[in-house]
């Protein structure tokens, strides 16, 4: 149909293999097609135009450019539904009412789907028919992989994290050299490889190479406990930039491997890092790629802490001594999208702390902007700084000097940035603060 | 046959049966997609009722929105429900209903149905305008946004201008009714079919996120 005032996004776009646009169209077409569900495909049907979701989407805020409206990142997508397969797709293609959807579109569209949205999920919260754009953007970016039309970069680190079991090079040899190290660090025993556990513990690439002490505290906790775990070589890694990416084949390989290492070892949990995406990938689409129900329980390690804290297994001495001021910063897809917003502030009870909450907080919380590959896309720096400030403001106002965060990835994003800015906070893994602070029996 | 008699009559019937038929081969398209099975151990106690739920609280709860989108939803809502009183509490509408299968409910005073009128007009013209001037209303309005605002205004319109001529013109009640119809045979294939997928829609991540534990 006709469109009157429109705005196309900037053309910007990395491209991938040997293909011609007809086959990328057709790709991308297929793929999408072959994924909308009726979920989906009720919400592809729903929105009403009202632009309300540009009002909870920190892209939009913090530029004012329209193109960055939530449900714009899914217009051709929309588009192609509409005319392929939607109730009136006979209509639509025969009088030409919705145009067909062109490789340059799905190009201009790279930069909405990947620069700009972290799928934090900030816009569901808002929108008056409920549409989980983020899950659509998910959608989309699977199509976006099947036409080689991913920014280069997180292509790139999605292919070295299927290639070599890591994103960052964190292979088997190297995770095992880092635990062993962080072992002697925290003077606590350490299992790797154990035939037989009953806990899993993973980690993601981030903490191995960048924050290994999470290494050395979460074998610390569980030692206290006396748990029966152990970290395996055949499934240590988290991350899975296969679902960041949009490339189903890598995300379930990297799912696999971590399914299959909890099988052979007989755990009957597996914990999750502190990583956001990880909890997405493994907690709530790990049987979905398994096929059936996982048959451990998979928790995130905030989860994990708030049960052994809240049955009493784990004693935590108050945080008295320190005279920061802590403010805590919830990942999008451990609380907004995962449902764990209180664990860690059983946690932080625990720990005696007096969190200085941002406004707004817990689920309302806005994104770092660093989460959905974004912060691995060079190009996207500038946008992402300009999203972190946001972040920033809202961390002043709550008086805070230390940042608390359950996911590495945030943390991350949180380092990068207050390197840029020269910015005079500090961030923090709350799961190395529990173990500095575990009382011995 | 006069123009009120098959506005009334062959009209509305046809226009009636592009409603229903339409409207329910939309939804009946979407039942039939394949659902998507979530296998994951559910946190949540209920999806159904997280599902039903959403579908109410989204109506009160708005969520972390920004005080500049405040007063556009303000405007909103007071659009669609003056909307449901001057559509369900007019004499005229509920005479017809009446005429038509026998069954009746107390009117609200003419006065009162005309002061929601243009109530409800001046709320249409400021979402008009809304949309005009601003940039994310701009891009995202299609032929679809104009052409269903449109023929939500007519009936509006061409109704108050009905209402308000003494004594009764049957002409300009026949273009009152002739609008009606122009809105029932748009409503299936645009963004009025919300009135519907709004259940749906709101339902679908109501369960979904019940499933998580999350709330949305």
């Amino acid at each position: 149909m006709s469109e009157l005032v429109r705005q196309e996004p900037t053309y910007r776009h990395d491209i991938q293999g040997h293909m011609s646009n007809e086959e990328r169209l057709e790709n991308a077409m297929a793929d999408f097609a072959r994924n909308v569900n009726r979920t989906s495909a009720t919400w592809l049907e729903s929105c009403m135009h009202c632009g309300v979701c540009a009002e909870a989407c920190q892209y939009y805020l913090q530029t004012d450019d329209p193109k960055y409206t939530p449900v714009w990142k899914i217009e051709v997508f929309k588009q192609a539904y509409k005319r392929e397969s939607s109730p009136f797709a006979w209509l639509y293609k025969k009088f030409n009412l919705k145009k067909e959807v062109t490789v340059d579109q799905l190009k201009e569209w790279q930069e909405l789907l990947y620069d700009s949205c972290t799928m934090c999920g900030r816009c569901s919260l808002v929108c008056p028919m409920c549409i989980d754009i983020a899950t659509l953007i998910g959608q989309a970016r699977h199509s976006m992989f099947t036409s080689g039309l991913v920014p280069t970069e997180l292509h790139e680190t999605a292919l070295r994290a299927h290639d070599s079991g890591s994103p960052l090079g964190a292979t088997e040899s190297v995770f095992e050299d880092r635990v062993d190290w962080m072992g002697d660090e925290f003077e606590t025993d350490v299992f790797f490889d154990e035939e037989e556990a009953d806990v899993l513990v993973t980690m993601s690439s981030i903490e191995i190479m960048k924050y290994p002490h999470a290494i050395g505290a979460t074998a610390k906790i569980l030692n206290a406990l006396g748990e029966k775990w152990t970290f395996r070589g055949d499934g240590y890694e988290a991350t899975n930039f296969g679902m960041l990416s949009g490339n189903t084949d890598w995300q379930k390989h990297s799912s696999m491997k971590i399914i299959d290492a909890a099988i052979a070892c007989g755990a009957k949990t597996v914990i999750l890092p502190e990583c956001g995406h990880a909890y997405s990938a493994l907690r709530w689409q790990g049987a979905n790629i398994y096929g059936k129900p996982l048959p451990f329980r998979v928790v995130h390690i905030s989860e994990f802490l708030a049960d052994v804290i809240s049955s009493g297994r784990l004693k935590l001495e108050k945080v008295e001594h320190t005279d920061k001021k802590y403010t805590f910063h919830d990942p999008c897809q451990v609380s907004r999208r995962g449902g764990a917003t209180e664990a860690p502030r059983v946690v932080m009870k625990a720990l005696g702390i007096d969190v200085a909450e941002m406004s707004p907080t817990g689920d309302d919380n806005w994104c770092c902007g660093g989460g959905g590959g974004v912060v691995t896309i060079k190009r996207a720096d500038e946008l992402r700084y300009k999203v972190f400030e946001l972040k920033m403001d809202q961390v002043e106002k709550t008086g805070a000097d230390t940042v608390l965060s359950t996911c590495s990835n945030c943390r991350q994003s949180f380092a990068d940035s207050i390197e840029h800015f020269g910015w005079d906070k500090k961030v923090e893994s709350l799961l190395e603060l529990v173990a500095d602070s575990i009382v011995d029996d | 046959m006069d123009l009120l008699q098959f506005a009334t009559g062959p009209a509305l019937t046809f226009s009636f049966a592009v409603f229903v038929i339409g409207a329910a081969w939309r939804l009946v398209h979407l039942f039939r997609i394949k659902k998507r099975v979530d296998l994951s151990e559910p946190r949540g106690p209920n999806e159904t009722l997280g599902g039903i739920w959403m579908i109410a609280s989204r109506s009160i709860n708005h969520g972390p929105l920004t005080d500049r989108i405040k007063a556009p939803i303000a405007n909103a809502y007071l659009m669609h429900m003056v909307l449901f009183v001057v559509i369900i509490f007019a004499a005229d509408h509920i005479d017809l209903v009446y005429d038509a299968w026998g069954i009746a409910w107390p009117a609200l005073p003419d006065i009162l149905i005309r002061v929601a009128t243009i109530v409800l007009l001046v709320t249409i013209g400021v979402t008009v305008i809304r949309r005009l001037r601003h940039p994310v209303l701009r891009m995202l309005s299609n032929f679809d946004d104009w052409f269903s605002l449109t023929v939500t205004a007519l009936p509006v319109v061409s109704g108050l201008m009905s209402a308000l001529i003494e004594p009764r013109n049957d002409t300009v009640l026949a273009i009152h009714v002739m609008t009606v119809n122009l809105l029932l045979i748009w409503f299936p294939f645009g963004k009025l079919m919300h009135m519907f997928l709004i259940f749906g829609s709101r339902y679908a991540a109501g369960a979904a996120f019940a499933h998580k534990g999350a709330r949305i």
